[in-house]
């Protein structure tokens, strides 16, 4: 038998790879594995810790941020706010109450209304005898009175159904002590007391016959 | 599969990272605020929307309010000249976007705490909303305004919402929720549920409550930002 071809033409002709070297070359490459070393594992491991350490540490360092502060114009102190939880006064827990009934006559500011409303700060009323205010505030007002050198005459609702003695005891506190005004604070047992010695009274005090009480 | 474990390592390293980021940070930094006890009546504030205003968040959410609005206040203070002289003032709070008028402030952190989703937005094509509650006396003033912006602002940009309002013959006596604008004789138009709880949505909008702490540590004196010469 002749070759049918010129022998130069044979790589041409006929498969480089037999089947049996195909496969073993494939037989190789099934085997090969990258091996993940314990290296390779530290590796990754120490970047995971790095990263989270570099997380932890930029939050916690986060330019002084304070989720409690909005304003971006608020620098904080060197070591951050302190904070303040206050204890419960009198007089705060007075002011819960007065906003809630005081202020559409008296106002926020304790102002009053002029010429309709008397005024509470800097009323010689308010830093007088606390046995004339809490009857005002327990039956309420009517006639003319004189507060801070200005004359008044109007009405002024009782609270005594509506408010309990510790409520108007704190109330009397927190007038008493606020807008500049600085007097002792009225105690519940002094507003019990009063309640008790006015029980059938319903009428509003004038304020002259206040006047008489606790000279 | 050969190379099982480093895929797997290597998803876990993509998701580990991307919490590391943005979740953990976040959550150290503010996932320990919470409802605030009020000293002196023992109430809790933030507190959550009732029902029909939690469902009129979804509405919210679904007819895309947010890519007009937005729901947080600043307090930015710039400057400007007036009378010659350089003052200050806060634009957010100068349009009475900042809830109570005597005591404005801005929305804190703990604001949303309560919020199912935030909504805090990007863009102000209209008002900020995070007060509207204290702007609108009722939901009659609200539906109005949804029901043709047009019709309360000449030229508004905002798109009617007229789909959330039906057309009825009136049948018997005239629906109480009924609106005040022009329909066909013998109709009337009136919110369908929908409508009436973004309605509820929007007037509970409102950031009323001052935290005492947050107050403190967010007074800055006007004066001292001029001083920093911004
Ligand atoms: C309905 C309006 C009204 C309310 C509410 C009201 N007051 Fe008065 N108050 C008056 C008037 C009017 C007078 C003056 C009465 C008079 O003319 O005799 C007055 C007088 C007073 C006075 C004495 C005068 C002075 O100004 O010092 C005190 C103290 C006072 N009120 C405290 C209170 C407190 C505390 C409360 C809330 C618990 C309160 N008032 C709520 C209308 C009101
Ligand atoms: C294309 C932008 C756009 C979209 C979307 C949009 N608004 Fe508005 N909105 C405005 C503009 C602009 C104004 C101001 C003009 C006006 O009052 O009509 C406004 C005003 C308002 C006001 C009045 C605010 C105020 O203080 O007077 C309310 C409430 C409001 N939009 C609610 C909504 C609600 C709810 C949605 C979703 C259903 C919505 N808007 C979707 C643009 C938009």
């Amino acid at each position: 038998m002749s070759e049918p071809f010129p022998p130069s033409h044979a790589p041409i002709e006929r498969a480089a790879a037999s089947d049996d070297s195909l496969q073993r070359a494939h037989a190789q490459l099934l085997h090969y594995r990258p091996q993940l070393t314990r290296g390779v594992l530290l590796s990754i491991g120490a970047l995971i810790a790095v990263l989270l350490a570099a997380t932890l540490y930029f939050t916690h360092n986060a330019g002084g941020f304070d989720p409690l502060v909005a304003n971006e114009d608020v620098c904080p102190p060197k070591g951050g706010f302190q904070a303040v939880t206050g204890p419960v006064t009198p007089a705060l827990l007075g002011k819960r109450v007065y906003l809630a009934n005081c202020i559409q006559c008296h106002q926020t500011t304790g102002l009053g209304v002029p010429g309709t409303f008397p005024p509470l700060a800097g009323s010689d009323w308010v830093t007088g005898p606390e046995e004339r205010i809490i009857r005002i505030v327990l039956q309420g007002a009517n006639g003319p009175i004189t507060v801070a050198g200005k004359n008044f005459n109007g009405v002024m609702t009782p609270f005594a159904p509506v408010l309990k003695d510790d409520e108007i005891a704190n109330v009397l506190t927190y007038i008493r002590s606020e807008w500049g005004n600085a007097a002792p604070e009225v105690k519940p047992e002094t507003v019990t007391r009063i309640r008790s010695e006015t029980a059938g009274r319903t009428a509003p005090w004038a304020p002259a016959e206040l006047l008489e009480i606790g000279k | 599969m050969n190379n099982g474990l480093a895929l797997f390592l290597g998803v876990a390293g993509v998701f580990a990272f991307s919490w590391g980021a943005f979740i953990l940070p976040a959550h150290w930094q503010l996932g320990r605020l919470g409802q605030y006890r009020d000293p002196v009546d023992e109430t809790l504030h933030p507190s959550a929307a009732p029902g029909l205003a939690a469902q009129g968040g979804e509405v919210y959410a679904d007819l895309g309010c947010v890519y007009c609005h937005t729901q947080q206040v600043r307090q930015t203070t710039l400057t400007r000249l007036k009378e010659g002289k350089r003052a200050a003032f806060n634009p957010d709070f100068e349009r009475k976007w900042a809830g109570d008028a005597n005591q404005p402030r801005p929305s804190y952190a703990r604001d949303y705490i309560q919020d199912r989703r935030v909504f805090l937005g990007q863009v102000r094509l209209g008002p900020d909303l995070r007060n509207v509650g204290t702007r609108f006396p009722d939901d009659q003033a609200l539906y109005k305004l949804l029901f043709e912006p047009q019709a309360v602002t000449k030229d508004s940009l905002m798109p009617p919402h007229a789909f959330l309002f039906e057309t009825r013959p009136i049948v018997g006596e005239r629906s109480a929720k009924a609106l005040a604008v022009p329909a066909p004789p013998g109709c009337e138009v009136v919110p369908t549920p929908r409508a009436e709880a973004l309605a509820a949505y929007l007037l509970n909008l409102k950031d009323t409550y001052d935290y005492p702490e947050e107050r403190r540590r967010n007074m800055l004196p006007s004066a001292a930002i001029l001083e920093g010469d911004r």
